[in-house]
């Protein structure tokens, strides 16, 4: 087996999310890469500053603080590489989710076939897709002409037809896009075409002058399994381009950086493979990441990798999106206490409008943590879309089973009580079976993923190390029972023989508790018909790891049904608020 | 630790510049120093309504590349409505074919055998939108304007901008707009009243020819509708029945009857735009500060909080937690004790992430 050459240097990382800009430092210590410290700082990416680096040299001084190392020189630059005597870093991985929204427009040949997945290329990025233009659409030229006119895309994303196949459609299209570029005022478009490869020069023969043309390989080179990977790399470069010309201090980062500042959902998509492929791998792995103006959500089975941004859907800047995306009562249905729809209603605008805010008390606390589960359940449904038909669940709107849920963003990082944030990620997951629960406490996996490319011992030393907050094991029963009735018991017995027993009853949330770092056995006896993640009425005993929570049985059932009626379900949401350790 | 909240603008006398752009580039008409009024056309503009295309090789009945020498009207021209844009003389001159275009507006571009004609039908004049000077012209776009005076920064507007006179309507800072309160005598005028709750005024402030709204708050639920009305409506602090804080009432109520300058351009966070009411003010001799931004959280200085039971209440930080601690629901964060501004025996304990810095 071949030896992974890597360098024992001290990796800083940094990235830059819409309302926070945030740096960890990863070092070695006795022989093992370590986590060190993390910090963070409001980003300065719109004004009054308009330059990443400013609020980048705010989180450094208090990482700074923290660790008491030095990073930035009298004129307040990034000592890189580092000096002997500790000063500085030797390398930078940087990566971004804030600045830049790219409005795209989706241009391909038929909408279920190029079209689908010229959307799939654009979901995995920080794009709002404006309008699309495929050979179904009615509409006149001019009127496509001025429908790209009126969406002002930053980027434009072109597929179509098998290598060798169709050119003739696609290329009137691109004389249509031509014209309409050529009239877009201001900085020019970009272009990124992944259809057939044959088309290429022909493509920069009639697009050349009015976009800046990037090429990727052909999305579907054959009618067989698309390749959509060097696409979604590309695209990342585009938006590396965007940033580096529409907000300052991007390029000096991206030179500290090797070049490149990567998008965040890229790196934390490599960074859930890397759970996959080597921590976790038997099912799948699913990672979450609910920022202030986006929300990803990437999922890996069996190497797959679907990663999905919802650009413009978070729990800050853009949250009033999602009553557009989901009726109110949706919303409603996870508040545990009477409010009109008002009410609610201005909670969400007033959260848009401060969206740098934290509740600040109980009430206010439920009614973010409402926002959290029902901007994750909409994202969820809309990056299922993009998994294949074999990642299905045991029923169509359940989710297959999984090893791995891992939590990233400030909701969950400062999350009350462990156990509040279980339940929070339960609800709006509502995973099956056996899964394990992890929190990006120091938002870490947009680094690590972007370090991997470098230095992947690196990441799996860290990951080993406890920098990732274990929530705990959620073992979630899918079955008939009725409300109160065991319907799961057993033992947890840890590695010194002290066993602990529990019961899971119907319709309950039950913590049993089992610190972080100690393992054990866990012995499942569900009652018949009712499954534990090994078969209905199977009984089962697994090595379980402690959480912050310890074991958390959720016996509420798949799908969780919320009582209609008000009075009822807010006794239900308290209930378990409490029951999980939550506040009253 | 250095901690950099958002600052917003509540100033009683201050410079103030903006940035007035014209959406599409364009001619302007004014030149630096100059003294402008609030209806003075700083730069104008044609907004292209809409393209056609036209088939000039096909109606001529000629190749794609031979239209060249047939085009009477080039790129970029001017056209009217039927005027010529091609004509071909067909064998022996017997007849001759016309390419006309269809619009009043422009020949775009040519190619492929095809003209793009952008019709013009929005002639857009750019007003400066308060009286000041002309600091700086970027060409083809806009100027800078500067003026001295009151600005009050706010959280939502639909969009529109107008100039006129302010009226004070109500009781208070969080009274709601009544219907009763619209009397003719405010016809014309920039209406200020603590809260927007429902549509029933909606009718009247049309009737009246209101020309502006200034709310403490509204409900978001009105959004769209007042979206549709024909002036600007400016939120400076919140979203349900809250109105006004204290500061931004008493700077609005305390300049009843002057002239203010509404914009409802909604906020950018890219460029910190923010919609605003600005109340022209003559200045002292020596001009004030310039709006500042960006300054650190400290003791002393003087915030709004932005959330939570003390939502837009004005004070002044007292002490900063450097550590994270514990609120009673269980978060973890820094803490500022805040002094309530005319309440002496009120001070709350409120997150860093809950304030910003009033200026």
């Amino acid at each position: 087996m071949a030896e992974v050459a890597f360098s024992s240097d001290s990796i800083l990382t940094v990235d830059f999310g819409t309302a926070t800009t945030r740096v960890a430092l990863l070092d070695v210590v006795e022989g093992l890469y370590r986590f060190v410290a993390a910090a963070e700082a409001p980003s300065t990416l719109g004004a009054p500053y308009r330059d990443a680096s400013e609020g980048m040299r705010h989180a450094l001084r208090q990482l700074q603080d923290i660790t008491g190392r030095g990073f930035l020189d009298e004129n307040a630059k990034l000592v890189l590489p580092a000096t002997q005597d500790g000063f500085g870093v030797d390398s930078l991985v940087a990566t971004a989710s804030g600045g830049v929204l790219a409005r795209a427009v989706l241009v391909g040949l038929l909408p279920d076939v190029s079209m689908e997945l010229a959307r799939r290329i654009a979901e995995s990025g920080y794009t709002t897709v404006m309008d699309t233009i495929n050979l179904t659409d009615r509409r006149r030229e001019e009127k496509q002409i001025d429908a790209i006119l009126n969406a002002k895309p930053h980027v434009i994303i072109m597929a179509g037809g098998t290598d060798g196949g169709a050119s003739h459609a696609l290329l009137q299209i691109a004389d249509t896009v031509s014209t309409a570029c050529f009239l877009l005022p201001g900085a020019k478009a970009h272009l990124l075409y992944v259809g057939n490869a044959e088309l290429r020069d022909k493509i920069t023969e009639k697009l050349g002058n009015a976009t800046v043309v990037h090429f990727a390989p052909n999305i579907m080179p054959q009618l067989s399994e698309p390749m959509l990977a060097p696409a979604r790399l590309e695209l990342a470069r585009v938006f590396d381009d965007l940033r580096v010309t529409r907000i300052g201090g991007f390029g000096e980062i991206a030179h500290w950086a090797g070049g490149r500042i990567l998008p965040t959902a890229q790196t934390e998509a490599q960074f859930i493979r890397f759970l996959n492929n080597t921590a976790f791998g038997k099912r799948g792995v699913v990672g979450i990441n609910l920022g202030s103006a986006a929300t990803s959500v990437t999922a890996v089975f069996k190497d797959d990798v679907r990663s999905n941004v919802c650009a413009d859907l978070g729990i800050g800047v853009h949250v009033e999106k999602l009553l557009t995306l989901s009726p109110l009562d949706q919303l409603k249905r996870w508040v545990p206490f009477e409010i009109s729809d008002s009410e609610l209603r201005d909670f969400v605008y007033t959260k848009g409008a401060y969206p740098h805010t934290l509740p600040a008390d109980t009430r206010d606390l439920h009614l973010e943590y409402a926002l959290a589960r029902q901007i994750i359940r909409v994202a969820l449904s809309k990056a299922r879309h993009n998994w294949p038909l074999q990642w299905a669940g045991p029923r169509p709107e359940v989710l297959p089973t999984l090893d791995v849920i891992m939590a990233g963003g400030a909701t969950f990082a400062r999350g009350p009580q462990p156990g509040v944030t279980a339940l929070l990620l339960l609800d709006a997951l509502q995973p099956i079976g056996i899964t394990r629960l992890l929190v990006d406490q120091y938002h870490l996996a947009a680094g690590l993923g972007g370090a991997a490319y470098l230095n992947p011992l690196a990441v799996s030393q860290i990951f080993g190390t406890g920098a990732f907050l274990e929530l705990g094991t959620a073992v979630s029963l899918m079955g008939r029972a009725r409300a109160g009735e065991v319907v799961c018991s057993g033992k947890v017995v840890d590695e010194a023989g002290t066993e602990t027993a529990y019961e899971a009853r119907a319709g309950e949330m039950t913590l049993v508790p089992f610190p972080v770092g100690r393992k054990g056995k866990l012995s499942l006896k569900p009652k018949a018909g009712v499954n534990a993640g090994f078969g209905a009425g199977r009984t089962h005993t697994l090595d379980v790891v402690g959480g912050a929570a310890g074991i958390v049985f959720d016996a509420r059932g798949r799908l969780l049904n919320l009582p209609a009626a008000a009075e009822k379900r807010f006794e239900l949401l308290k209930k378990w608020h409490t029951s999980v350790g939550g506040s009253a | 630790m250095v901690y950099v909240p958002p600052t917003v603008h509540v100033n009683l006398l201050a410079t103030i510049r903006r940035d007035r752009f014209l959406p599409v580039p364009g001619e302007v008409l004014v030149q630096i120093q100059q003294h402008v009024e609030a209806n003075t056309v700083i730069a104008q503009t044609i907004i292209p309504d809409s393209h056609s295309i036209k088939q000039v090789a096909q109606e001529l009945g000629v190749p794609p590349d031979k239209i060249g020498p047939f085009m009477v009207k080039q790129d970029g021209e001017a056209v009217k409505k039927d005027e010529p844009i091609a004509v071909r003389k067909t064998t022996f001159g017997l007849s001759t074919i016309t390419v006309r275009s269809n619009v009043d507006g422009a020949l775009v571009i040519t190619g492929d055998g095809k003209a793009l004609l952008a019709a013009y039908t929005k002639n857009f004049e750019l007003r400066s939108g308060f009286p000041g000077i002309v600091q700086n012209v970027v060409d083809g776009l806009g100027a800078v304007i500067e003026t001295t005076g009151a600005v009050v920064e706010g959280i939502w507007g639909n969009g529109k901008q107008d100039y006129s006179v302010m009226r004070a309507v109500g009781a208070g800072p969080a009274d709601p707009l009544k219907l009763e309160q619209l009397e003719m005598g405010l016809r014309g005028n920039i209406i200020v009243a603590g809260a927007l709750l429902d549509t029933t005024a909606f009718k009247r402030m049309d009737e009246v020819a209101i020309r502006g709204l200034i709310v403490g708050s509204m409900r978001a639920e009105l959004m769209s509708a007042v979206q549709k009305l024909s002036f600007p409506v400016l939120v400076t602090d919140g979203f349900g029945d809250g109105g006004f804080s204290t500061v931004a009432y008493a700077l609005l109520s305390g300049n009843n009857g002057r002239e203010v300058w509404v914009d409802g351009t909604p906020a950018d966070r890219h460029t910190g735009t923010r919609p605003e009411a600005i109340v022209p003010l003559p200045g002292p001799n020596t001009p004030p500060p310039n709006l500042a931004s960006g300054d650190s959280l400290a003791v002393g200085k003087r915030v709004r909080i932005a959330r939570g039971v003390a939502q837009s209440r004005i004070g002044t930080v007292s002490a900063l937690n450097d550590k994270a601690m514990t609120l009673p629901n269980g978060l973890r964060t820094r803490l500022a004790t805040i002094e309530i501004e005319n309440d002496p025996n009120n001070r709350v304990m409120v997150p860093v992430a809950n304030l910003e810095i009033l200026e």
